[in-house]
């Protein structure tokens, strides 16, 4: 019950999606998306018939080609996954959600053609700090804290003796006695070489010998109250260029544990995550690594682990990449192994040699089938390891021309998943029935792109175009030239004779054995396509043919930059068995148009979006019906500066329909197959519906008495509604309809405090609902700095109230702590409470979470 | 609602930028200078050569550097810095307020590298005869050219690009390289590995003398002896 609750509440806190097809992904966009700040993003499956396998958030920087993906973890119900604060830039961010089952089926989120049009959010700049975020290494002993800025050298920094000139700005503490300033260098006072001016302090010590050396300044205010005492070290190396040759090297360790209680249930996750950067002259190199509690044999890995080199001519990484090849090939999914990039300027090669899945043994049932042979079990939840390949020798730039050529080659490892498992093996009359969706695959895609710029890249004209060949299950192996003399149905005769119907082909006359070619690609009659292109009915290939390649993909944009307007029109069409398996989430079996404008008014302070675009599926014609979807989305921002309000307006119209006209009808038949009297079933399958969503938001800052108030105010409305009438009885159309108010202020004070205010009340109502559901939620948070932010102390609290359908009452009060010390280090934490009064299932809970993270920079 | 909006909108945009003088105050440091470096006081005539490590520079003062000529400067409030590469000439304003200075770099022609904190004041600003380029926190190259015109790449946060010519605007983000033209045309794209120049550290010219001399033994047999020597 308490499940079930949690599920109701979450999905209608994170807005209802509207529900196509069986399974459905519930999702709502963050609301507010801060730049340089993790999002967390928050989904939940409904009306899945089958076992979700799966979910999955694809990201990336909003503009750019690729995403990278994450797999989302469920926890009661909900998948959750973060997206790095380094893709949360002033760009904004875009995404979707993929959701795979164990049936083979998949959802997405947004609907039509997620990869095209991700969902969008646009992040907000932090409010300015009013303390300085450089601050001096300094030993807190006592004294004021100061605002000096140490100007040069920096800590740690590596300077030539003949450079070494110490510098500190006071110009963010004008209140300093000039003539209580004492300078030492290694503990020798070098006042004499140094001249001090109202706001700055520059001494030039003279034969500063090689070695690190250690700065220390002390100095008080016109009062006599003495500033804490600022301490730096730097360096010295005896020329400039033995500096060049100094290994330069940075990188951060963070390790975080965390405990989470929601309604009673305790979830701990710990990880450690670790970069560093390096160089040495003209070599560079890169090492990632995360390593989580969360790791788990039977899912796919969690832990990232990655070290590169880079040159001006040759990249290589090794471990956990997200190579980009082409549109049609491999596009950011995650590969283990290597990748390998040679960019001699007119001829590169980049090429990719991994693991894209691991093997997972998975399950096998624990009461067997009786079958007529014996007993047997079903072995279910497994995944193959999946090898992959792929290389893209490519021409040029990209500056005015490019042409490239890709192959990407993936294969299943039959032998990475046992058959036989948790101690049951076939002997005698068990057998084992590898019953799982995941069959093993072989996959080989070929593809080509050119890249054409001209008019200083005012005209871009960019085609993919590509080629696929699938097995879906290549567990039995090859056919070879033998087994095609009974291969077609029907024919047993071993004739040496490949026979379909009329057509009689000798085995001689087929020049290969497709078993011999089997270290290429795995041939068999789970071929996809079986034929690479489909003649018409008299037996003809023409062109309607070649351009209806049921495993062919192409897509072609142009892009004209002209008179303030940023044009984009795209074609695409992915054939309904056009399969990549470093692509998987590719939407095939689509066929559409769209056109797009970015303009630019009133010297960019006025943007003006608008996007059309049309797909339709069925491109075989050989489904029962043909969906089309159009949406037309039209934005509105006005910049005008600063100190003047910014305005953000978004709408967007989605119609769906498809071709069908007449309802289905069924009747229910008895055991001897006679129409049961009035049992006559109807079925509308019949689709048009609209859904409409619009938000503004207002933001403002205005200072008042020193105090910076960013101020906001979003409104947020969806609807969806069908646009047929004439329904049959007993039909139920899912109409959602969704709005939201939020006011928000942010002040940073004069003094180191800053607070947020947050209210928002939030309604919902669905067709499939017999009564709405209301929130109102109320936060607040504050923060105070002490010693120029190298110590925090953060408290908040946060109220929601539900009414309708769920009725609660939640209260979670917080206090974190962050603590910078010796400069290089970090400890932050939080502990949080949360009393849920939950009048539906008239429940109390009591939770307590806690977070502690560490991180030392380097 | 539709005209309110309209009303807000005429009104906002009525009230844009107001441009602001800028007083002559000490606003930055010299932190290096190597090559030919000249400097020119905003209450002098004419340049003066060898800009010192450790001068002070004040609002309007004047920078140039000529063959293999390198200077870096920092400011004063925020630790932003510019770095000069050779053969460039630019001057350096800035208002001192009571918690930022208001920065802009009036660059005539050469090439610098802004390395620019997050700005507590307005923006910091880059004009050239071709663009004027504002940016809140932030890398970046900038190459200018009064006859050529601008070529910014990104390293870090964004840019955005004013044409002086047409008025578009671009926002060159990271790994980006945006072109500005006298022609007013303005384009972004992405920035090919190796355009950017290179930090002055790593192309430092060898400032060593070499003294290079031939010995010969008794075989007649001859050895080239090269000395270097600072």
């Amino acid at each position: 019950m308490q499940f079930k609750l949690y599920r109701i509440i979450i999905s209608v806190l994170i807005i209802t999606c509207v529900a196509f097809g069986q399974a459905t992904i519930l999702h709502s966009p963050p609301r507010e998306v801060v730049m340089d700040v993790p999002i967390l993003i928050e989904s939940i499956i409904e009306d899945n018939t089958s076992d979700v396998e799966r979910v999955r958030v694809f990201y990336r920087v909003a503009g750019q080609s690729a995403y990278l993906e994450e797999e989302m973890l469920e926890y009661m119900g909900v998948f959750k996954a973060n997206i790095p604060a380094e893709y949360v830039t002033e760009s904004g961010v875009e995404y979707l959600i993929v959701a795979e089952f164990s049936d083979g089926s998949m959802a997405a989120f947004p609907e039509a053609d997620p990869y095209n049009v991700p969902m969008f959010l646009s992040a907000q700049r932090r409010v300015e700090s009013v303390g300085m975020n450089e601050i001096a290494l300094r030993e807190i002993q006592g004294g004021i804290p100061s605002n000096v800025i140490i100007l040069g050298p920096e800590e740690g920094e590596i300077v030539a003796s003949e450079e070494v000139i110490i510098a500190v700005s006071l110009f963010n503490t004008p209140d300093v006695d000039l003539k209580s300033i004492t300078l030492e260098l290694d503990d020798v006072s070098i006042l004499e070489y140094t001249e001090i001016a109202e706001d700055l302090i520059v001494a030039r010590p003279k034969n500063v010998q090689p070695g690190m050396h250690t700065i220390k300044l002390n100095m008080a205010n016109h009062i006599g109250d003495s500033y804490s005492t600022v301490i730096w070290h730097f360096t010295v190396v005896r020329t400039v260029a033995q500096a060049r040759r100094i290994f330069n090297y940075s990188g951060r360790v963070t390790a975080q544990t965390s405990s989470l209680q929601v309604r009673g249930i305790r979830q701990n996750i710990h990880y450690v995550r670790a970069n560093a950067n390096g160089s040495f002259d003209w070599l560079s190199f890169t090492a990632k690594g995360f390593l989580s509690s969360q790791e788990d044999p039977d899912r796919q890995p969690r832990n990232r682990l990655m070290a590169g080199l880079k040159t001006t001519y040759f990249d290589l990484f090794f471990g956990d990449v997200n190579p980009q090849l082409s549109e049609f090939t491999l596009r950011g999914k995650r590969v283990r192994g290597l990748e390998a990039h040679l960019k001699l300027k007119y001829f590169n090669v980049h090429f990719v040699t991994g693991e894209s899945e691991r093997a997972i043994p998975g399950m096998i049932s624990s009461i067997p089938d009786t079958i007529s042979q014996g007993l047997q079990y079903k072995r279910s939840g497994y995944t193959y390891s999946r090898k992959v390949i792929g290389i893209r020798p490519y021409f040029g730039t990209g500056r005015h021309f490019q042409f490239g050529l890709s192959l990407l080659k993936a294969l299943d490892d039959t032998l990475s998943v046992k058959k036989e498992y948790g101690g049951i093996s076939e002997i005698d009359n068990t057998f084992i029935n590898m019953g799982g969706v995941n069959k093993p695959k072989d996959n080989i895609v070929l593809g080509t792109d050119f890249t054409i710029s001209i008019d200083n890249r005012r005209f871009v004209w960019k085609s993919d175009a590509a080629f696929s060949y699938l097995n879906r299950d290549i567990s039995d192996g090859p056919l070879t030239l033998r087994d095609l003399d009974t291969f077609a149905p029907g024919d047993s005769l071993e004739n040496d004779t490949l026979s379909f119907g009329e057509f009689n082909i000798p085995l001689s006359d087929i020049p290969i054995d497709p078993g011999d070619i089997s270290n290429i690609f795995i041939i068999n009659q789970n071929l996809s396509p079986l034929l690479p292109i489909v003649p018409d009915s008299n037996g003809v290939v023409g062109l309607k043919e070649f351009l209806n390649m049921p495993s062919t993909a192409f897509k072609t944009a142009l892009t004209l930059n002209y008179f303030n307007n940023f044009v984009v029109l795209k074609y695409q069409r992915v054939g309904p068995e056009f399969n990549s398996l470093g692509n998987p989430f590719m939407r095939s079996d689509i066929q559409g148009v769209s056109l797009s404008d970015k303009i630019r008014l009133f010297s960019n302070k006025i943007f003006i979006t608008l996007n059309y675009d049309q797909i339709r599926d069925n491109l075989l014609e050989n489904k029962p019906a043909t969906t089309t979807t159009s949406s037309f989305a039209a934005g509105f921002r006005l910049y005008p500066g600063e100190g003047l309000p910014s305005i953000n307006f978004n709408t967007r119209h989605y119609s769906r329909s498809n071709d069908i006209t007449e309802l289905d009808t069924s009747y229910y038949y008895d055991d001897y197959g006679n129409v049961i009297e009035d049992s006559l079933k109807l079925s509308d399958k019949r689709e048009k519906n609209m859904t409409i969503r619009q938000n503004i938001q207002i933001s403002h800052l205005i200072e008042l008495g020193g105090v910076k108030n960013n101020i906001s105010v979003t409104y947020v409305n969806s609807e969806r509604s069908d646009g047929l009438d004439n329904r049959p009885a007993g039909f139920t159309f899912n109409s959602v309809s969704t709005s939201m108010i939020r006011f928000g202020v942010s002040s940073v004070y004069p003094f180191p405090l800053k607070t947020n205010l947050n209210i928002s009340t939030n309604k919902n109502e669905s067709g499939l609902s017999s009564k709405p559901i209301e929130f109102v939620t109320l936060s607040m948070r504050g923060q105070y700095d002490f010693f120029d932010a190298a110590l925090s102390a953060i408290a908040g609290y946060q109220m929601t109230n539900a009414s309708g359908l769920v009725d609660f009452t939640q209260n979670n009060m917080y206090i974190a702590g962050h603590f910078k010390f010796l400069k290089i280090n970090q400890v932050r934490g939080r502990l949080s409470y949360t009393r849920i009064n939950d009048r539906t299932g008239n429940e109390n809970f009591n939770d307590v979470s806690f977070m502690m993270t560490y991180s030392i920079s380097f | 609602m539709v005209k309110k909006l309209n009303i807000l909108i005429i009104f906002l945009l009525a009230i844009l930028f107001v441009e602001q003088g800028f007083a002559v105050d000490k606003i930055a440091l010299t932190l290096k200078a190597r090559g030919i470096t000249q400097l020119k006081r905003s209450t002098e005539k004419d340049f003066k050569p060898n800009l010192k490590v450790g001068t002070s520079l004040f609002s309007k003062d004047h920078i140039k550097t000529g063959k293999s000529g390198y200077a870096v400067l920092v400011f004063l409030d925020d630790k932003s810095q510019i770095k000069i590469r050779e053969n460039s000439e630019m001057m350096i304003s800035g208002e001192r307020q009571k918690d930022a200075i208001s920065k802009m770099i009036s660059m005539q022609f050469g090439t610098l590298k802004a390395e620019v904190s997050p700005q507590r004041k307005g923006d910091f600003i880059i004009a050239t005869p071709t663009s004027v380029a504002s940016v809140k926190g932030t890398v970046f190259w900038v190459i200018s050219d009064p006859v050529l015109g601008d070529i910014f790449y990104g390293i870090a946060g964004s840019i955005e690009v004013i044409n002086n010519e047409s008025g578009d605007i671009i926002v060159v983000g990271v790994n980006e390289t945006g072109t500005s033209t006298p022609e007013g045309d303005v384009d972004v794209e992405e920035t090919e590995e190796g355009a950017p120049p290179e930090e002055e550290e790593e192309e430092e010219t060898d400032p060593t003398n070499t003294l290079e001399f031939q010995l010969q033994n008794d075989q007649g047999d001859i050895k080239n002896v090269k000395v270097e020597y600072k």
